[in-house]
């Protein structure tokens, strides 16, 4: 499975690189290959490039606001999950995805 | 200095989660950082009830994003006895490391290395350094796994 998301929590400091960077191992983990954009307190890192949302089979969305730029995602399927899920069950929500392709 | 030893709480005796929250209230007014010590309480609530900061492995991370704080600090704080922290997931916590920031962060470094630590908690080992080791050494390990100094 190919995964693009985006994760952006309130605070922007915590949850937000914790969540990336969770989905990112566990999609090592997994054998998918899952890119994460983090909007956050320090701006955005890891802007998500067109070529990786050409690719990205679904979209996930953890976020618990509304993200910048999700009209890049017109036409694709979008999952959105609580950002908290993806910090402690990563594994688990990318499975669950996969299953919904 | 954005964490040093100073900075480090072990083996408080403290049974519920408002009791901590009050607790790093307390602390950010005698570290100097705020002013305003139920402001920051409210703060920490507000974010906790949004979605609860316990994430499994006896660890939270409370954090507040607000003006009443004057400049960023990380806490690390290791109860005597894991407390239930009404988390939708019933994880108990023992240990947590608390992030406060100033509403207009003006260091994007200080972001940066709290981002890290942020990180570095998904790491087994490291959590597992974190319940175990004494004031200094936690400092010292921080220092080495973020790769830079901590002011």
């Amino acid at each position: 499975m190919k995964l693009v998301g985006v994760t952006s929590c309130i605070a922007g400091l915590a949850h937000t690189p914790m969540a990336a960077r969770a989905l990112e191992n566990a999609g090592g983990k997994l054998g998918y290959t899952v890119n994460i954009e983090q909007q956050g307190a320090m701006g955005t890192i890891d802007e998500l490039t067109l070529a990786q949302i050409t690719a990205a089979d679904i979209v996930l969305i953890a976020s618990d606001r509304t993200i910048e730029g999700e009209d890049r995602f017109d036409g694709k399927k979008i999952v959105r999950v609580k950002i908290g899920q993806c910090v402690s069950s990563a594994e688990a929500v990318l499975k669950k995805i996969k299953d919904m392709i | 200095m954005l964490f040093s030893a100073k900075m480090v709480y072990l083996d408080l005796a403290i049974e519920d989660k408002d009791a901590v929250m009050h607790y790093i209230a307390e602390q950010a007014t005698i570290l100097g950082v705020t002013t305003d010590e139920i402001g920051v309480y409210d703060a920490l609530m507000r974010r906790e009830a949004e979605y609860s900061t316990a994430f499994g492995g006896l660890f939270a991370i409370p954090h507040a994003k607000t003006e009443k704080i004057s400049d960023a600090r990380l806490l690390f704080i290791r109860l005597k006895e894991p407390i239930a922290w009404e988390s939708p997931d019933d994880f108990e916590v023992q240990a947590m490391f608390v992030i406060l920031v100033p509403e207009v962060e003006a260091s994007t470094k200080h972001l940066e290395i709290l981002a890290q630590v942020a990180v570095l908690l998904l790491d087994d080992d490291f959590k597992k350094a974190a319940l175990e080791l004494d004031a200094k050494a936690i400092v010292d390990y921080i220092q080495m796994k973020v790769g830079g100094d901590l002011q």
